[in-house]
């Protein structure tokens, strides 16, 4: 069996301090990418397709592929910056989690860490949902 | 510490459920309204198997009239929706509402009475539904009533049993899972920090989170759908401006979710198993945390690929072919990681693990031919044949039953205090997993063979009778192992081999209590300081004095009333002391005031729902409204200063703020539902506003607006004197209610003075059922403002009094300044931007 922490201490110690809204933007960031994302790549295909967005061709390709690309990568550098703060966020209590934090360090820790692999996913995702622009450059 | 048998006997009869005729209407604790959860929910089930066995005969062979094609509708959309409303999301909540408390290491759950409200009004739901068959107006528009065949054109009575049966059991579902969420966050033991949750609790947060946002969409919808059947409104009537497409939106955005609001908690339920048998901590704990969240969030992205068949940009679909092969990723992590977690290990080949090895096998046969649909091109092909019939029973009867049968087995000794029977366990197995893949999995070629699904015969030229037939004798076999699972539960407890308390030598709080455990729950407050707290010596023990203080403060205490401890939702660090309610009749008044009130709107006997309204609003005044004498007893008791916390706590402390805070996210849902809706409607007309209206005034609406967000602010500034202890709180609150009088005022003018009725095209409707939706939050906030002025009278002067129901009705003014500026910005502002 692995071995368990066993910390109990609600006493405020040591450990570097994270800015809340780092701490917010790191959890909720890749999360919120990815929905504004499926939000805006759906409304944009949507409304540029029967509005006849997709017919206008600029540089080769679409309006509406245009408008995606974009959007993919705002979100896509959201939810890449997400990932980032959460890497930070672990990185500065790593040396304080464990053994000698206290209980909160250790919560904190270990939000870290989920964030970083959920604003990878959902970085991930985001990826995955544009390749279909490339099938769609001049159409809808 | 020592607990004298007297004041345990005491604590004992303070946490007891009444006996006799009041035992069945008013208790409140989690433990007996769980299991009537779970036994009206296998009641269901049980009537959801006759309907499916009686179409299954019927398919048995080719042209068989054994069941006419107006039986079959029924049948299969009473099964459908009883499987999916009636069973399987309420057991799970069932399951949930008795074990978080027993995981947690909490006394009950965070609102009792709603727990019991929750329950009444799962049963009316149910029993209005199932009352169509004495009417003779059996639904038959399907479990998922596309318009316009549900449409007052083409659809009798039985869509409005369908709807209002449905609405109950959503506010049920909403209600259960803003407990679950509440619980979750702020009962947790002392130490039970995030990282330490059972996956388990993980599970069911998640899913508790989903169903308050996809059980909203629903209620939403269900509602414009019934506006349209009982007062002409046009949201979905193509002839007047109307969209039949935006129900499918509507109730996908819900129906989607809701296969993993069901799953999910499954594969929580799998991760305690798993880790049990295997005598192991799962592996990839985080990994499994975070699949669990991406599921959730990604679940609500993928609505849109029941709808590829039905026009839609190829864009479009493929965005959503790619999120929905995405959501695998998710599913791959927790399937890798109970293998993992298996592997090496050597099993007991018990009931519980082989319904964990059978939900492994099928749930990913289910997962393949989920990907195969995913792809769009293949999607066209199989559509509404047999194939998706077959693809989505291995997900849910082996994603989701499987666990279920699996946890059944698992927890059984904890509900009972004896074993279940192992053979009869072994063979309803054996009996129900070889029974399931003969009746489905025959399916998949039937599909492939061109059979259609939801038509009641097939021409025997097809050449599928031989799979039928096949089909019909599984699901008999299959039929007979839930049926030999249900004897086994019903005969092992009274013949069943004593369990002990821990008889899996499992890990988690609930096994370290009697079985059965006793209605408080824990008499001494646990203390977690491991994942695993029973596999960890000195786990349980503490080193804080703090929390020692805590814990010693409330152990067998009080014995006046009934409490349960305040943590913080990340660290779960103690913060406060909740008082809890005892045994009332209230949430079955209130939930009899609304089935009343639906009553009165399928019967149209629209005076019949005075006496409901006036019922659910006097029961729920009763319900909120402050019980000074017992507030003081709960102040005299001493356990404040025991245990160095507040009784009485208020703000982020109190679990009301919390409620508050998940029923704003329920009204928030709805104005995105009716958002969505208006958008909709418009992309899809030639001119908007339709008929060529004029475009709304802004004057008057503009000037409402401001009112509300006046007094919105002014509530605010009275909550900041108040607290700041200088000024006249009172004035200020006194002047936000006039402004929001006002507010509201103008709304009502600007209303009367509108050109066009909800009848009068799709625009109407909508502008309309928005405008009312947003009387709820603005006459919910002057009622709260009105009664903390009337309340906090004589109370000015004893701030803790005052303190939670204003920090209420600040957070309630927060939520009614955004729905305002919201609806403004929709129904007023985009008609001159778009």
């Amino acid at each position: 069996m692995r071995s368990h922490r066993k910390t109990l201490d609600y006493a405020p110690d040591s450990h570097p301090t994270v800015k809340r809204w780092v701490s917010l933007f790191s959890l909720l960031g890749g999360g919120i990418a990815w929905l504004l994302h499926l939000l805006t790549i759906y409304v944009i295909s949507d409304f540029g397709c029967v509005a006849g967005w997709g017919e206008r061709i600029t540089f080769g390709i679409s309006v509406v592929s245009w408008m995606l690309l974009a959007a993919t990568v705002l979100t896509g550098a959201l939810a890449a910056a997400a990932s980032w703060a959460s890497h930070y966020v672990g990185t500065l209590l790593w040396g304080t989690a464990g053994d000698r934090g206290s209980v909160r360090t250790e919560t904190q820790y270990f939000v870290a860490r989920v964030s970083l692999l959920l604003n990878g996913i959902f970085a991930f995702i985001i990826l995955a949902q544009a390749v279909p622009i490339f099938f769609f450059l001049r159409s809808c | 510490m020592t607990i004298s048998p007297r004041d345990e006997e005491k604590f004992s009869r303070l946490w007891a459920s009444p006996s006799g005729l009041r035992g069945w209407f008013t208790p409140v604790n989690n433990q007996p309204l769980a299991k009537r959860f779970i036994a009206t929910a296998f009641f269901f089930f049980l009537l959801g198997g006759l309907q499916a066995l009686f179409m299954r005969v019927q398919l048995t062979v080719s042209d068989n009239h054994f069941i006419g094609p107006d039986l079959y509708n029924q049948l299969f959309t009473m099964h459908g929706s009883t499987m999916m409303y009636l069973f399987a999301v309420p057991l799970l909540e069932g399951l949930a509402l008795y074990l978080i408390p027993l995981m947690l290491g909490s006394r009950d759950v965070a609102f009792p009475r709603l727990t019991a409200f929750s329950f009444w009004t799962y049963v009316f739901g149910g029993l209005l539904f199932y009352s169509s068959f004495f009417t003779g107006t059996v639904p038959d528009a399907g479990w998922f009533a596309y318009t316009p065949l549900s449409g007052p054109r083409y659809s009798g009575m039985g869509v409005d049993f369908w709807l209002l049966g449905l609405s109950l059991v959503e506010v049920a579902g909403i209600t259960a899972g803003i407990e679950i969420v509440v619980t979750i966050l702020k009962f947790r033991a002392p130490g039970m920090s995030l990282n330490r949750m059972p996956l388990f609790i993980w599970a069911i947060l998640v899913a508790g989170v989903m169903i308050i946002f996809a059980f909203s969409t629903l209620l939403t919808a269900t509602v414009l759908l019934e506006l349209d059947r009982a007062f002409g409104f046009c949201f979905f009537d193509p002839e007047n401006g109307g969209n039949t497409l935006l129900w499918q939106h509507l109730f996908w955005f819900f129906g989607h979710p809701e296969v993993y609001i069901m799953f999910i908690p499954a594969t929580g339920i799998i991760s305690m198993v798993v880790c049990a048998v295997a005598h192991r901590a799962v592996v990839g704990y985080s990994y499994i945390v975070a699949a669990i969240v991406v599921t959730g969030f990604v679940s609500f992205g993928l609505w849109m690929h029941h709808m590829y068949t039905t026009g839609l940009p190829d864009l479009a679909m493929g965005f959503f072919t790619a999120a929905s092969l995405m959501i695998g990723i998710a599913s791959g992590i927790q399937i890798f990681a109970w293998i993992a977690t298996l592997w090496g290990t050597r099993p007991k080949m018990s009931p519980q693990t082989l319904f964990v090895l059978g939900f492994l096998f099928i749930f990913v046969l289910g997962g393949f031919t989920g990907v195969m649909v995913a792809v769009v091109p293949f999607d066209w092909q199989v559509h509404d044949t047999f194939f998706i019939v077959a693809h989505f029973h291995y997900v849910l009867i082996g994603g989701v039953v499987f666990p279920i049968l699996a946890g059944v087995t698992y927890w059984y000794p904890k509900f009972t205090g004896k074993l279940l029977n192992h053979r009869l366990g072994i063979w309803s197995f054996w009996l129900t997993f070889v029974g399931f893949n003969v009746t489905f999995f025959p399916m998949h070629i039937m599909g492939f063979l061109g059979m259609p699904r939801r038509v009641y015969t097939y021409p025997e030229e097809l050449g599928i009778d031989g799979y039928n037939i096949v089909a019909t004798g599984g699901a008999f076999v299959m039929a007979a192992g839930f049926l030999l699972f249900l004897f086994n539960a019903w005969f092992s407890r009274s013949r069943g081999l004593p369990a002990g308390d821990n008889p899996w030598q499992a890990e988690s709080l609930e096994w370290s209590m009697s079985s059965p455990p006793p209605t408080y729950s824990h008499l001494r407050p646990p203390i977690v300081r491991s994942r695993h707290p029973l596999w960890v010596s000195e786990a349980l023990d503490s080193r804080d004095a703090a929390v020692e203080r805590v814990r010693d403060g409330l152990t067998c205490a009080p014995l006046e009333w009934r409490a349960s401890l305040v943590t913080d939702a990340l660290s779960a660090q103690p913060k406060a002391v909740q008082p809890i309610p005892g045994p009332t009749p209230l949430p079955f008044i209130v939930a009899l005031g609304v089935l009343i009130g639906f009553l009165a709107v399928l019967t149209k006997a629209y005076l019949l729902a005075l006496p409901g309204i006036a019922i659910t609003v006097v029961g729920v005044i009763r319900w909120f409204w402050p019980n000074d004498a017992r507030i003081q007893m709960i102040r005299n008791s001493g356990i404040g200063e025991k245990t160095g916390l507040s009784v009485l706590p208020s703000g982020s402390q109190s679990t009301v703020w919390w409620g508050m805070l998940c029923f704003l996210a329920v009204l928030a849902t709805a104005f995105g539902a009716l958002g969505y809706a208006y958008f909709y409607l418009q992309l899809f007309s030639d001119v908007w506003p339709q008929d060529h209206l004029e475009r709304p005034a802004l004057l008057i609406s503009g000037l409402g607006l401001m009112l509300i967000l006046a007094g919105a602010a002014f509530a605010r500034i009275a909550l900041h004197f108040f607290q700041s202890k200088r000024g006249r709180p009172g004035f200020w609150l006194g002047m936000s209610l006039l402004l929001g009088l006002f507010g509201f005022g103008a709304y009502f003018v600007e209303m009367t003075r509108l050109p066009f009725t909800p009848q009068s095209n799709a625009y109407g409707s909508v502008f309309w059922t928005m405008s009312a939706t947003l009387c709820v939050p603005i006459v919910l906030s002057l009622c709260f403002t009105g009664g903390l002025m009337r309340y906090a009278k004589k109370r000015w002067n004893d701030p803790e009094l005052v303190d939670l129901p204003f920090g209420l009705t600040v957070l309630l003014w927060y939520g009614t300044a955004v729905a305002a500026a919201t609806v403004f910005a929709v129904l007023y502002l985009s008609p001159y931007v778009i």
